[in-house]
């Protein structure tokens, strides 16, 4: 039991640190390693991966599934705190620090130079996703209609969702 | 506050504002924020809704969330839990955006381990698989397209999608490549030059 503690502890802290981008980075890995521990078979994980994305929160918390299935409620905190609390207790101290060197002219650099290179990640990270979620012209439609919504009328992103949700179960069930 | 007779306004920090409304706001993400592209929640209540941060701001807390390991969503609920409340703010906001969704997956995936039907919840997700694409467009296009109107933040930008989009290079390597290389050609930059 404490062995599966600290084996789920060590791997999900090691896939956390790794996860540069986000945690779309770390999904591939995560489910090797759940497979191969007999945690989830392939099929399973590739369900409760599709859950959380029709659940509220970080998409991450799959990491909890695959700890309580390894060890019980305890597996499943020790798996969400090892998969949450080492980047952001790593965040936590750079924002920290970041406040303090303001107004020094290599900040003001890094700053204006990390502006750019997230809208790269970001539109990588759409491009990643629209690639497999973006199927056919129904899917594309969604996605038009969707970012017009958002972008000239003010749309919440939750209602969004929800009803690109109920089209989707009207159209492809 | 400190730095404001070295800095023009764009670079001052957000306003303070009450544990109990960083609570609340924080909250509501986390019941809410569906999908993938789940910054845009965080867009909408901070920026859009109630103007406590600016999308320069915003811009910065993206960024940097996404150039530090580990999932952007917990990464940007610490970084502006921390700016808007204290440390208090970034630890108990953070587990606002995090319980929820914790809960919830835990109770759906019991009953899908019990063997009840997720046949609808395939369909609905092809549905919120889009949206969330679109979500992603629209938070990146409204936060970011100052920081990629002048060519040299428009080129990092481009760079940074192709090695790793189209070249599909290790996001490690990229980030190694494209970040000191854009710090390099934004060193004259000014405090100012990338607010909006």
């Amino acid at each position: 039991m404490i062995g599966d503690l600290a084996e789920l502890f060590t791997l999900f802290a090691r896939l956390s640190l790794a996860a540069f981008g986000g945690g779309a980075a770390i999904v591939p890995p995560m489910e090797r390693e759940a497979v191969a521990h007999g945690w989830l078979t392939h099929r399973e994980f590739v369900d409760i991966f599709a859950l959380g994305q029709i659940t509220p929160g970080p998409g991450m918390l799959i990491a909890t599934v695959i700890g309580y299935r390894a060890a019980g409620p305890l597996g499943a905190i020790v798996a969400g705190v090892a998969m949450f609390l080492p980047p952001s207790l790593l965040t936590w101290i750079v924002t920290e620090r970041w406040d303090r060197l303001r107004g020094s002219p290599f900040v003001a650099a890094v700053r204006a130079g990390m502006a750019p290179v997230a809208v790269g990640l970001l539109s990588t990270g759409a491009y990643a996703i629209g690639r497999t979620a973006i199927d056919g012209p129904a899917t594309a439609l969604i996605a038009v209609v969707v970012t017009l919504a958002l972008l000239r009328f003010n749309v919440s992103p939750a209602l969004l969702v929800l009803l690109s949700g109920a089209v989707g179960w009207l159209l492809f069930r | 506050m400190r730095v404001q007779h070295t800095a023009p306004p764009s670079s001052t920090l957000p306003a303070r504002r009450s544990l109990g409304a960083v609570l609340r706001v924080f909250g509501w993400v986390g019941l809410s924020s569906l999908g993938q592209g789940r910054m845009a929640y965080f867009h909408t209540e901070l920026v859009r809704k109630r103007g406590w941060v600016t999308n320069a701001d915003f811009l910065e807390g993206a960024s940097i969330s996404s150039l530090l390991p580990g999932p952007n969503v917990t990464n940007l609920s610490v970084y502006f839990g921390q700016r808007l409340a204290g440390p208090a703010g970034a630890l108990l906001g953070t587990l606002a955006v995090i319980l929820p969704g914790a809960v919830l997956l835990l109770v759906l995936s019991s009953l899908y381990f019990r063997g009840l039907g997720t046949d609808a919840s395939a369909a609905i997700g092809r549905g919120v698989g889009a949206a969330a694409v679109a979500l992603i467009v629209g938070t990146t296009w409204r936060s970011g397209a100052a920081a990629v109107r002048t060519p040299r933040g428009a080129a990092v930008a481009a760079l940074t999608f192709v090695l790793y989009a189209v070249a599909g290079l290790n996001v490690f390597l990229v980030l190694l490549i494209t970040t000191p290389l854009s710090v390099w050609l934004h060193r004259t930059a000014r405090q100012t030059d990338e607010s909006g």
